[in-house]
């Protein structure tokens, strides 16, 4: 199903996404270009979602989806801790995005950077907005967790593919994995949310299992991917 | 009785229902693969099929349709298990109604190039193993809830090239008329109708409702000779629950009207049932199929974009070598960047379809317009026209071409008709007729219509109607063959006006020799759209051409109340003044601007491209292009790098410095192509982004920085196989290679290319980067350098080649 598209992706984000740090104020000529990345990236993307949700069976203290889809690792288990359910959901920008992002490659790196970026932005926005819509759809007396997704903490990435047939994520929007784990087309994201008869707020991964860990900026500067 | 005249599309065939969603109402778990129960519970599967035949129906499709290599991956079981299984229980049942057994194949669960990292010839090889799978167990082979066109093409030509069965197409569409990738209803008539299905048809994704409109205009596109055929689902699913909403009766009512367009086959998909397929046949069996009279239309497609031939196309004609240095230096070297931003800047210019010719003596032709055309299709999606005359090239570039291209071109030999008409054929494609033979090009334009008319009759032995054909009457130069250019015009409108055939020219040629050469194009031009022009190859970025075309347009009540022409002319001024028309000496005829002229340096340290260009075109009037690249832009480079490291200045700066700077190098590269001498390099590194990872914006960002360096970068792309990698070392002898990978899954494949790189022996260093490696990763794989960013890598290239 589709999603509605925000009127703007936040410049500030877009400059993060291209490599500025936090307290850097971007100048004019980065602005406009951050703003032009904006622009196109909202002229491609059709962003569409699927969604669902499955029961959550615990077989010795883990996590499985459904009939037979066990959740490796340590993070998703805290994730989904106190569970009986779990939303499967998976949003994509379309293949137009890519097909944008390859075109502005071709002539000159600095657009599609920013491009790059803004369509990352982008597809988070949708994702929060595919998560507000399923939350608002949950009955009363049901509570659900926020998004993790595969590849984040110790949850593999090698999961996607299973995930993708539960979802039959292809027939419904589109959106199919390749033999590494990686979403085609690329700006896309898949998360689970635990559903739960009690208030539950999942657990974030955090730094200790990221496999950015060594490399990454927010770390650097004492700061978290969640923006905290 | 089997079902024979199905083909002939005499009464309506009934197909079968849904296999999926029956199954899971028969206890199937989400996620859990159907294909397997052919081997476990084959008494269900029979009594699926039953069902249906009971109800009606007169084709079955097997339970095939996830049976692909990708996706069995894991489960145990092969195609060659799966596939004869399930083909030999649909087939028992089928046979007691005299009904036709058809294998499923459904798409192969990974996505193709450009989208995903399979390529066309693994995609054939899958749909290949299916089909052989097979055997003599099938009696047509449908290909179903398609959505990639390439993915499509891929499947026929494995049908094609495997077995004789006759192939039913289904594409599934959204209301937009357009599937998930962009594809529309008039691509994929024109393309899966030119690659030879038996039938075209929609199904899936929409409900009987929706998809009407869209089966309608597939029974106005679809070939005359093709089936056109439905399976809705039985309505649209409720989000909520995923249950379908229309009962049989509804959904016949829905199908009712479907019997006024020309369709002659109907079944359903999800969320049908045999009580749906019974109401179906009840109702359609006794009636006869209207017969369709599609509209002959000369198209030309890509997967997302469509050209009509009746309305002044403007080919871009400048992917081509011939008498430009700098294009034939880019594809010795490999610069696939050169050739695609040529691509870029026709398309933005206006060009609807662009023409590509990479051939160059001492270049493997065929391997360089296979690899330009998956390039090109990667970041445009206007048609192709494929240029050359070797039947081998020809065949490699129409086989990964997604679409319907045109070849340009045959001419009156029969030679040149035999080789590459069948090509034609065989791939769907257009052609172009060049009115010259082996007698040369005649002067008066009855020869040259007599040669059309041949080439035409040919076309059509070959099964390619006069619609796909497109004559060429030649463009003679004025200055050499005056009195012959009005016999061009003459013979295009005979060959327009007699032969049912479009006519295409390139126009540029007319005024070769002659001074102020634009004057003459576009008058040319005008002449010719007049005389009836259908595609003008020429140059889209010669602004005064692209306002011919888009006059004429107006001119001849085409572009009506004249949105294309004001869309694209609003708010602008012709300027007349005499410093900015063409009229000029020829000495002055470089642009300087006025007073304030910005060094070199400082418009690369600003990141100011325009000035940049400005500025080389300045210095290279006066110093020798190396003394420009070392004297000035190398160290301007030095110093954007340097603050980069230090934190004053971020990438979104250092990049737009780097394309300041690549606009002055273009100029440098030029300056030396024309100088005869050969490039000049501060040596060769070869780039790649691993087997497996499609994250390739980081490579391509330290590519532009190394080649801002001065250094020849040869880039393998994304998804890089570590063979093509030690390859291309081997090949180049560089000595320097960089490897990234972004992905924890794929740092295994980069791992596996450093050891292959090693066991080969190869004298090269390796630099690695990517977001998930550290240093010490870095090193542990066996690497030489980690590279954190592009700067950093530009420094190892610096401490390497010194």
């Amino acid at each position: 199903m589709k999603l509605p598209l925000p009127n703007e992706i936040p410049l500030e984000e877009i400059c993060r996404g291209m490599g500025m740090p936090i307290n850097a104020e971007p100048d004019e000529t980065i602005k406009s270009l951050a703003q032009k990345a904006s622009t196109l990236v909202l002229e491609s993307a059709v962003p569409r979602m699927v969604w669902r949700l499955f029961p959550l069976a615990w077989k010795e203290d883990r996590p499985q989806l459904a009939a037979d889809l066990p959740l490796e690792g340590r993070d998703i288990c805290l994730h989904l801790s106190g569970c009986n359910g779990c939303v499967l959901l998976a949003v994509t920008l379309g293949p137009t995005i890519d097909l944008l992002l390859r075109r502005l490659s071709a002539g000159g790196m600095e657009l599609a950077v920013a491009a790059d970026a803004a369509a990352s932005v982008l597809a988070e926005k949708i994702a929060d907005e595919a998560e507000g819509q399923i939350r608002s759809q949950l009955p009363v007396g049901q509570f659900m967790t926020r998004r993790y997704s595969p590849g984040y903490g110790d949850l593999p990435l090698t999961v996607q593919t299973r995930l993708a047939a539960a979802l039959d994520m292809q027939k419904a929007i589109g959106l199919a994995v390749t033999s590494s784990g990686i979403l085609t087309p690329r700006k896309s994201v898949t998360a689970l949310l635990g559903t739960a008869d009690h208030p539950v707020k999942g657990h974030l991964a955090g730094c200790a299992t990221c496999a950015l860990r060594e490399t990454c900026q927010y770390r650097k500067e004492g700061k978290t991917c969640a923006g905290n | 009785m089997l079902e024979t005249n199905f083909f002939t599309k005499e009464h309506f065939t009934i197909l079968d229902g849904a296999m999926g969603t029956m199954l899971q109402k028969l206890g199937l778990a989400p996620g859990a693969r159907p294909e397997l129960l052919s081997l476990t519970d084959p008494e269900l599967l029979r009594m699926v099929h039953k069902e249906y035949l009971e109800a009606g129906a007169r084709v079955v499709y097997a339970n095939t349709f996830g049976a692909s290599p990708h996706k069995l991956e894991g489960s145990g079981y092969t195609p060659e298990e799966v596939i004869p299984a399930a083909l030999t229980i649909a087939r028992s049942e089928a046979q007691k109604y005299g009904a036709l057994t058809a294998l499923d194949i459904g798409p192969i669960g990974e996505l193709l190039e450009p989208a995903g990292t399979l390529c066309l010839e693994d995609a054939v090889e899958q749909f290949a193993r299916m089909i052989k799978a097979a055997g003599t167990l099938a009696d047509l082979v449908v290909i179903e809830t398609m959505t990639d066109l390439l993915e499509v093409k891929a499947a026929l030509l494995a049908v094609k090239e495997n077995c004789d069965l006759p192939v039913l197409v289904s594409m599934s569409f959204e209301e937009n008329g357009r599937t998930f990738t962009g594809c529309s209803v008039e691509a994929f008539a024109a393309t899966a109708g030119g690659l030879g299905a038996d039938g075209l048809g929609i199904n899936c994704s929409l409900g009987p409702d929706e998809i009407f409109p869209l089966a309608k205009r597939l029974c106005e596109t679809a070939p005359a000779d093709t089936l056109v055929f439905v399976k809705p689902n039985a309505g649209l699913p409720d989000p909520a629950t995923g249950q379908y909403h229309l009962g049989p009766n509804e959904f016949l009512t829905a199908l009712k009207p479907y019997a006024e367009i020309g369709v002659s086959a109907v079944g359903g998909c999800c969320g049908t049932t045999p009580d749906h397929i019974r109401m179906l046949s009840q109702h359609f069996a006794s009636l006869l199929p209207v017969v369709r009279h599609p509209q002959e239309r000369s198209v030309l497609c890509s997967a997302t974009r469509l050209v009509d031939a009746s309305d002044a196309i403007v080919v871009g004609e400048r992917i081509n070598p011939t008498g430009k240095k700098r294009f034939q230096q880019a594809l010795r070297d490999g610069d696939m960047d050169y050739v695609l931003s040529q691509a870029v800047s026709q398309a933005d210019a206006g060009a609807q379809m662009l023409d590509v010719n990479v051939g160059l003596p001492g270049l493997d032709e065929p391997s360089m317009l296979e690899n330009t055309v998956r390039a090109l299709q990667a970041v445009t999606d206007l048609p192709l026209q494929l240029d050359s005359t070797n039947p081998q090239a020809l065949a490699r570039g129409l086989r990964v071409y997604c679409g319907k291209p045109l070849v340009n071109s045959v001419n009156g030999e029969q030679k040149s008709l035999d080789a590459i008409l069948p090509l034609c054929k065989k791939y769907g494609a257009a052609v172009i007729g060049l009115t010259l033979d082996e007698n040369g090009i005649p002067s008066k334009a009855e020869d040259r219509f007599a040669i059309a008319k041949r080439i035409r009759d040919t076309a059509a032995s070959y099964g390619i109607p006069a619609y796909d054909v497109y004559i060429d009457c030649l463009t003679l130069t004025a200055s050499a063959q005056q009195a012959e250019v009005a016999e061009t015009l003459k013979a295009l409108t005979m060959c327009k006006n007699q032969l049912g055939v479009r006519t295409v020219l390139g126009v540029s040629n007319i005024s070769f020799g002659l001074p102020c050469r634009e004057y003459l194009n576009v008058s040319f031009l005008t002449l010719a759209l007049a005389a009836g022009l259908d595609l003008a190859i020429m140059n889209p970025n010669t602004e005064s051409m692209m306002a011919a075309v888009a006059s004429f347009r107006v001119l001849m009540n085409r572009d009506k109340q004249s949105s294309d022409y004001i869309a694209r002319y609003a708010n602008k001024t012709i300027s007349s003044t005499p410093t900015s028309t063409a009229i000029q000496p020829m000495a002055t005829a470089c642009p300087v601007s006025g007073g304030q002229e910005m060094r070199l340096r400082e418009a690369v340290e600003k990141g100011l491209r325009a000035e940049a260009a400005a500025a080389a075109r300045r210095e290279l009037a006066e110093k020798q292009p190396l003394d420009v690249v070392n004297g000035i832009l190398i160290p301007a480079l030095d110093e954007v790098g340097a603050r980069f490291e230090k934190g004053t200045l971020y990438l979104p700066q250092l990049l737009q410095a780097a394309a300041a700077a690549q606009a002055a190098f273009d100029l440098v590269k030029e300056a030396i192509a024309s100088q005869g001498t050969p490039p000049v390099s501060r040596g060769k590194i070869v780039v790649a982004t691993v087997k497996g990872d499609i994250h390739d914006i980081g490579k391509n960002i330290v590519k532009v920085i190394l080649e801002n360096y001065g250094y020849s970068v040869t880039d393998l792309g994304r998804d890089v196989a570590p063979e093509r990698v030690v390859e291309a070392v081997r090949e180049t002898g560089a000595p320097l290679v960089g490897l990234s990978a972004l992905m924890t899954t794929t740092l295994p494949s980069m791992e596996q290319t450093i050891q292959m790189l090693h066991a080969a022996g190869l004298p090269c260093k390796i630099m690695v980067g990517g977001a998930v490696l550290t240093p010490e990763y870095a090193a542990r794989m066996g690497a030489d350098f980690y590279a954190k960013d592009a700067k950093q890598s530009a420094d190892i290239a610096k401490e390497i080649f010194g």
